[in-house]
């Protein structure tokens, strides 16, 4: 679904010559793989994302977007129609004033017949599990249900993937798990391609694959149990790890025999409960 | 400084279809040099008490007393009710609720949005100036401010505060509070929306202002795992009352309260219960990594003694 070739980016009011945001990337993120992207701010993790939606242009190297060249400008509604992209702030996504219309605002400029929009919208709502808010002004909702409301905007599209950046940085508790489920369900029951920015790092636990940014470059890659387990790493560039894993972490350490790639209670307390 | 609030109520659109109660007679007292930590998912009514709390908001009904000072008296009746206190009892009150505000410095959420001037330095020093201070002294108390979230004031003062990072700005924005040489400081989220390393910094900086200067702290949070860690109380609201008050320890027993109102306790406290429940002779209220690791160490090696 996405690929990337040797891809670097540099600001173009950066004046260090050498410094680049994203440095020599190469990837490949297959159809349907629910990938989690995770480093600190700085890392180069948004400006990636940007990338790939072709917002930013690479300076050298290539991305390719389900088979389509992003530096070729005039496949960029193509490329945007397939990998649809959520944004951190809620309120900065919705432009209409009514729930129903902000989700019809993508395929209306899609140029499809007014059935052909009535069914995504209505479609997209259930998805997101927002069917019963269609007529409410968004001002109306909570972040998380606002953010839902951007996610069924994106879906109306119908995109092969989507890419969400720090989809949950604002908001509370109950919000994120609304955002969360909305997510899982998508990769999961809808067969979607899911490209995840995070920094919250138990929202990566349910990925395929994470990918650890420092320094505009990737340090880590590796299921979710392999990237945790690398504690000082993730110290090191100033991540957190799941609270289990970094007491696994410690408790080995001190010379207890308990396994590093623990990231749930239940795996925890199984280990535990073997040396006792 | 101390904080006592009786019987509190707000309600929003008094008299409107869209009439809410936000607070709903609430009884709290603070002390001076308390850390605490208020939590509550969205709309539970804490945002609305701290507003209160230095005089921002006008409650429907009920007194904040800020160090003996009732700053809910007066200033909000009605005109016709007004003319019996005289003119120079009400500039009185008014400036008395000035001197409050200046004592007890909110930051709001967001507060890097607030950020308006063209240098590091004036934006600090906004609000000593309007304190009516000597240039000496709003100079002395920005160095201090900056130095205090760790952005050095030589360093950064004649920047742009734009052109800083998210956590730098917000560090900025709350170094304009702490210029003001607030006694109680109030955090509305000051993590939100930050990296692990930003979050831990400005948390660091917090506890050590608390410490310092015994400054009463109390912080808005969503965080249970910050919370476990920093706070000396932990106060819980939901539906605009306080559910739960006391130590975190006191505070996350209560997981299936915690539960049923939307929030969590930390990882280790789900932890700790379920190791409880197997049978590991550990204190239930164990609630952060570094007191999980020493009771399980001691477990674990008591157990060897046994079956050596």
């Amino acid at each position: 679904m996405i690929r990337t070739e040797n891809l670097f980016f540099k600001y173009e009011d950066e004046k260090d010559p050498e410094k680049y945001a994203v440095k020599d990337i190469n990837l490949h993120i297959a159809d349907g793989e629910f990938v989690v992207i995770i480093g600190h701010n700085g890392s180069g993790k948004s400006t990636l994302s940007k990338l790939f939606n072709g917002i930013y242009h690479p300076t050298s190297g290539k991305i390719i977007i389900d088979g389509l060249d992003t530096s070729d400008d005039s496949l960029i509604w193509e490329i945007r129609k397939r990998a649809g992209m959520v944004f951190q702030n809620p309120d900065n996504q919705l432009v209409a004033t009514i729930v129903e219309e902000d989700v019809a605002f993508g395929p209306e400029n899609l140029g499809l017949s007014p059935e052909e929009i009535r069914t995504r919208v209505d479609e997209a709502l259930e998805s997101v599990k927002m069917t019963a808010f269609k007529r409410k002004p968004p001002h109306h909702l909570s972040g998380g249900q606002k953010q839902r409301v951007a996610i069924a905007g994106i879906l109306a599209m119908r995109p092969k993937c989507i890419i969400f950046d720090e989809p949950t940085a604002m908001l509370d508790p109950s919000g994120r798990r609304e955002v969360i489920h909305t997510i899982q369900h998508l990769n999961r029951s809808e067969k979607m391609t899911v490209v995840h920015i995070t920094h919250f790092m138990d929202e990566a636990v349910h990925a395929d694959r994470i990918i650890v940014m420092d320094k505009g470059a990737i340090v880590l890659e590796g299921t979710p149990k392999e990237v945790f387990s690398q504690v000082d790493v993730l110290k090191e560039i100033g991540l957190d790890v799941p609270q289990v894993t970094l007491l696994s972490y410690e408790l080995i350490k001190s010379g207890v025999r308990v396994s590093p790639e623990n990231l749930t209670v239940e795996e925890l307390v199984e280990s535990l409960c073997r040396l006792k | 400084m101390s904080i006592k609030i009786v019987n509190l109520t707000h309600i929003y659109d008094k008299k409107t279809p869209n009439e809410t109660v936000a607070i709903d007679h609430i009884n709290l007292e603070i002390e001076t040099g308390e850390f605490i930590g208020l939590i509550g998912h969205t709309g539970s009514g804490k945002s609305t008490l701290i507003q209160q709390m230095n005089g921002l908001l006008k409650p429907s009904d009920g007194e904040i007393i800020v160090s003996g000072y009732n700053i809910t008296e007066g200033l909000d009746l009605p005109r016709n009710q007004r003319k019996r206190v005289s003119k120079s009892e009400v500039n009185e009150r008014k400036r008395r609720l000035i001197e409050v505000r200046k004592r007890v410095g909110l930051v709001f959420q967001y507060p890097e949005y607030q950020l308006f001037e063209e240098t590091i330095e004036k934006d600090v020093a906004f609000g000593p100036i309007n304190l009516g201070l000597d240039e000496t002294e709003v100079k002395l108390r920005v160095i201090d401010a900056m130095q205090t979230v760790g952005m050095p004031y030589e360093q950064f003062k004649d920047r742009s505060p734009f052109e800083l990072s998210g956590g730098q700005k917000r560090r900025i924005a709350i170094a304009g509070v702490l210029a003001m040489k607030p006694e109680v400081l109030i955090l509305d989220e000051p993590t939100a929306g930050l990296d692990p390393k930003g979050r831990d910094e400005i948390l660091a900086q917090i506890k050590a202002l608390h410490e310092k200067e015994k400054l009463t702290v109390i912080i808005v949070s969503h965080s249970m795992e910050d919370m476990a860690k920093i706070a000396e109380r932990l106060i819980v609201m939901n539906k605009g009352n306080v559910v739960l008050d006391g130590t975190p320890k006191e505070v996350f027993r209560h997981i299936d309260l915690l539960e049923e109102i939307g929030l969590a306790v930390p990882q280790i406290s789900y932890l700790t219960r379920a190791l409880v429940s197997q049978g590991f002779e550990i204190d239930p209220d164990i609630i952060t990594v570094d007191e999980a690791k020493d009771a399980l160490l001691n477990v674990l090696l008591k157990q060897k003694v046994k079956n050596d």
